[in-house]
């Protein structure tokens, strides 16, 4: 009898995780096919591309050419130093393009509830946002915008003159991973409102345009103490660049910053999933 | 007038969307507040060089000029640029008024909230930091008309661009980057290495914004003034010849099918 239930125990555990590897299985396949498609879209128009890049290209050279305008007049700005600072600006387009990547789809969803395309997320067998997060992943067009700007500025940067570990720099490079993670998520929930008033794209765009000028211009020996905890918790638009920055340069404990980035994450994933819980809740379709 | 009406228009009906108009004005001053924070961080190591209120006035200005002339993305480039690329520039052919002066009242109509508060914003910075004389007060007149229409020209060629390309907005985001420090509305130009600062005043871009923001700081009519009003009214009269031709030009191109 204790044999049979243990076998039986065993039988059940072993296709809960037969299920559940089928499950990762079906949203790396899905990522895959999404991955592809949103190539397919993004290649149609070659003269666009190119001037994408050109134009992404002439703002790097223009911030490149600021922050040189500015290290001629002053020796340091927030304590960096002009390669610091050049740095900064480095993780900071970074981490636009890497959230560049799948930004769109929140913009995607304000239409979706608007003209009710949402009903056929919502019959899809999959986590509706795990998908409505995932539906297009430009990696096409991000990489050929940001790569050669990115590699331009890479080779501005006089790497000698920094002093950079490499345990700080893993842990940078994951507090900036997590940072972006915060920012996405944070701009999800600016892009619920939809479902209540009908419309929420300036609330989106303006909260991207508070993200940039908040973390992506002035670094974290910038802010006072008060603004430091504000733009890393309520606002989390520190932590992509601000924070990795600082800890990649060991102006910031490498521990302790991961920490409060890891806390502030899963608070604000939380917050995101409970909120679309509810927002899925008042929805009601648009489609005929 | 027509064209009062038809920004009077486009500015009630515009009303109608408030949240549109609230962000877009809460995303201007965001803009300033956070380049005025960043320089007040810059501004503590020139050990007194530039003071605070100099340069808090100095970005009031610049950004409120900015608007106003339509250097900042060139809303009324933006807004020729998308009648085009979505068909419906027709609308405007069919009318019978001038075409430039309707969009321009309309451009201006749609972004009435945001040239409201670029006129607070200039106000404000003349009120922070005053011209010292009449003349600084004259100079400003005499530049802020050219910077007008050179903004004019400068927006005409960046909406033009779109009777030859299916999508210019590439093109059009390059050149704004460029525009945005060469026009002294990001870092005041008299901050550049001199041999920079003197090659980027023979260029159209100071005209726009830096040209008229110096001018409301200049008390004495030297020769250097005098040089850099002949280099940006020559650059106005160039550029508005190059853009009636291009636009001219354009224009014979365009084909249309709608309904």
């Amino acid at each position: 009898m204790l044999a049979h239930t243990y076998f039986g125990t065993n039988r059940l555990k072993n296709m809960k995780l037969l299920e559940l590897k089928q499950k990762v299985i079906n949203k790396i396949l899905l990522i895959k096919a999404i991955t592809i498609y949103t190539f397919q879209q993004e290649t149609a128009y070659w003269a666009n591309t190119w001037a994408h890049v050109l134009s992404t290209f002439f703002y790097m050279l223009s911030m490149i050419l600021f922050i040189d305008v500015v290290y001629s007049n002053v020796n340091l700005v927030a304590g960096y130093t002009k390669n610091e600072m050049l740095l900064f600006l480095l993780m900071a387009q970074a981490t636009y393009y890497l959230s560049w990547t799948i930004y769109g789809n929140l913009i995607d969803l304000v239409e979706n509830v608007n003209n009710g395309n949402l009903d056929l997320v919502l019959v899809k067998p999959i986590s509706s946002l795990f998908y409505i997060t995932f539906r297009r992943i430009r990696l096409f067009r991000v990489a050929m915008d940001g790569i050669p700007p990115l590699i331009f500025l890479a080779l501005a940067i006089n790497w000698s003159a920094l002093n950079i570990s490499f345990l700080p720099l893993l842990i940078g490079i994951i507090i900036s991973v997590m940072g972006t993670v915060c920012s996405l998520s944070f701009h999800l929930l600016a892009t619920l409102p939809v479902f209540w008033v009908g419309e929420s794209r300036n609330i989106v765009e303006f909260t991207s345009h508070f993200e940039y000028n908040v973390g992506k211009i002035i670094p974290l020996e910038g802010y006072g103490k008060d603004f430091k905890f504000f733009f890393s918790t309520i606002f989390p638009f520190l932590i992509s660049t601000g924070f990795s920055t600082s800890v990649i340069l060991g102006k910031s404990e490498p521990l302790p910053t991961l920490l409060w980035g890891l806390t502030v994450t899963i608070l604000m994933l939380t917050v995101r999933q409970f909120a679309w819980n509810k927002a899925l809740k008042v929805y009601t379709s648009a489609s005929s | 007038m027509i064209y009062f009406e038809i920004a009077k228009f486009q500015f009630l009906r515009f009303l109608t969307y408030p949240l549109e108009i609230l962000t877009s004005v809460l995303k201007r001053l965001v803009d300033t507040a956070f380049l005025i924070v960043l320089w007040s961080i810059i501004i503590k190591n020139t050990s007194g060089l530039i003071t605070l209120p100099e340069i808090v006035s100095y970005f009031l200005l610049a950004s409120g000029i900015e608007e106003i002339v339509m250097a900042h993305w060139g809303f009324l480039g933006d807004y020729l640029g998308w009648r085009i690329k979505l068909g419906k520039f027709s609308n405007y052919l069919l009318k019978p008024v001038s075409i430039i002066p309707q969009l321009y009242a309309s451009a201006i109509g749609r972004n009435g909230m945001r040239v409201i508060l670029a006129i607070v914003s200039i106000i404000a910075g003349i009120i922070i930091h005053p011209p010292q004389n009449s003349l600084s007060v004259a100079l400003f007149l005499v530049f802020f008309i050219t910077a007008l229409f050179t903004g004019l020209a400068y927006n005409i060629i960046l909406g033009t661009m779109y009777f030859h390309f299916v999508d210019a907005s590439g093109v059009k985001n390059a050149i704004s980057h460029m525009s945005r420090l060469l026009s002294g509305a990001m870092v005041p130009i008299y901050l550049f290495p001199e041999n920079f600062k003197n090659l980027i005043l023979l260029t159209p871009f100071p005209g726009m914004v830096y040209g008229p923001v110096n001018a409301l700081k200049t008390n004495q009519l030297n020769q250097e003034v005098i040089v850099q009003l002949f280099v940006i009214i020559f650059w106005m009269l160039i550029l508005n010849v190059g853009a009636y031709l291009f636009w001219n030009q354009s224009i014979k191109k365009y084909e249309a099918v709608g309904t």
